[in-house]
């Protein structure tokens, strides 16, 4: 069971594509799996449209009569796991996803604005916790590295930023490659329709490695419950 | 003298076994909580510490748009009336063009209209703004 969501107040941060490879891994994986898109483009109910193994899955939109809380509510009775895709920026439903989590993934490229923004999701993730008086797994996902053998300077320093700031950072990173921009020209994602292959596997250490998180949340006492 | 055999190996039982596929019930507290900041008071509290910065239309436009009442609003009969509750004038002023590039990018994201993000900022800092002040006059026109 995991609601998870990938949330940055900073846009184009790669929140979207990873909510689409989380989907699609939890189905490749068999498993039981919704979405509720937040972004007003509604771009994960068009790209699962495309892809025939992705088309029954499940994506709830907001209106003024179906908030958040109850949407989730209402997907996580029927599903295992929820994916929440967020809007770039703070918004009203920023804390709202946040507090109904199991997972927060920040994910981040390596500019300075990713850096501010990744930063202040990591506070507002732990004010939610505070909120929510239960412990949030989260992690900083380093989006869009080199997908080549040798790691930038920028990434290792960014990496050292985010540590010095107290944010936990993934080990794995999601690798820049063409494949995750055509997935929706191509209707063809990796860990469907080439597992094994270098990007389907890149995508595999991601997923293996945020779950984990959420299975140590699991096995460790939560000093926050009541 | 017969040799003893050692036992084959076995793998011992975990300490940390994986939980059970379980769904979140939904009387969780977590549901509560994310209703309670949902509220309108705690949205505005929100706003005001600078934690939310853009408001999603669709989930928070009746922060700004009280509902309309029964029969009222969208183009059915009366409705096409203004209820504002004080006569409109013009108001022509300079801001610093970064301001306006954001007021600009909110509306974007939000669809929450400049004039209204203004009237709402000056209500957080203690102006008489009324509710019935606040609709966006031009979704009755457009959809009358």
């Amino acid at each position: 069971m995991a609601i998870i969501t990938f949330a940055q107040v900073k846009g184009g941060s790669g929140k979207t594509t990873l909510a689409k490879c989380m989907v699609a891994e939890f189905v490749a994986r068999g498993a039981s799996v919704a979405a509720l898109d937040l972004d007003p483009n509604r771009p994960l109910g068009r790209f699962f449209a495309r892809i025939p193994e992705l088309a029954h899955v499940e994506v709830a939109v907001p209106d003024q009569e179906r908030r958040v809380s109850l949407l989730v509510r209402d997907l996580a009775a029927r599903f295992d796991h929820v994916v929440i895709d967020l809007m770039g920026a703070a918004t009203n439903d920023t804390q709202v996803a946040m507090a109904l989590s199991d997972l927060v993934v920040v994910p981040s490229q390596m500019s300075e604005d990713d850096f501010q923004g990744g930063m202040e999701t990591w506070r507002q993730v732990e004010e939610a916790e505070t909120v929510a008086r239960r412990k949030i797994a989260r992690a900083v996902l380093m989006v869009r590295t080199s997908s080549g053998a040798v790691r930038p300077r920028v990434e290792a320093f960014l990496r050292d930023a985010y540590a010095q700031k107290g944010a936990h950072v993934c080990t794995a990173s999601f690798g820049e490659r063409t494949v995750w921009k055509e997935m929706s020209y191509a209707g063809w994602v990796p860990h469907l329709h080439e597992r094994g292959g270098n990007a389907a596997e890149n995508f595999s250490a991601i997923f293996d490695e945020v779950l984990g998180l959420l299975a140590a949340r699991a096995a460790s006492p939560d000093p926050l419950a009541a | 003298m017969t040799t003893q055999r050692r036992p084959g190996l076995t793998v011992p039982p975990l300490a940390i076994e994986p939980r059970p596929s379980s769904r979140v019930a939904a009387d969780d507290p977590r549901f509560a909580v994310a209703e309670s900041l949902e509220r309108p008071e705690a949205i505005r509290e929100a706003v005001a510490s600078g934690r939310v910065r853009a408001i999603n239309a669709e989930t928070g436009v009746g922060l700004l748009v009280p509902p309309a009442p029964a029969g009222e609003g969208r183009g059915v009969g009366p409705a096409s009336a203004s209820r504002r509750t004080a006569p409109e004038v013009a108001l022509s002023t300079k801001v610093p063009d970064y301001v306006l590039r954001q007021l600009r990018r909110r509306y974007a994201e939000s669809g929450i209209t400049i004039r209204n993000q203004i009237l709402f900022a000056l209500r957080l800092a203690g102006i008489e703004v009324r509710d019935s002040d606040l609709l966006d006059e031009r979704k009755r026109g457009r959809s009358s």
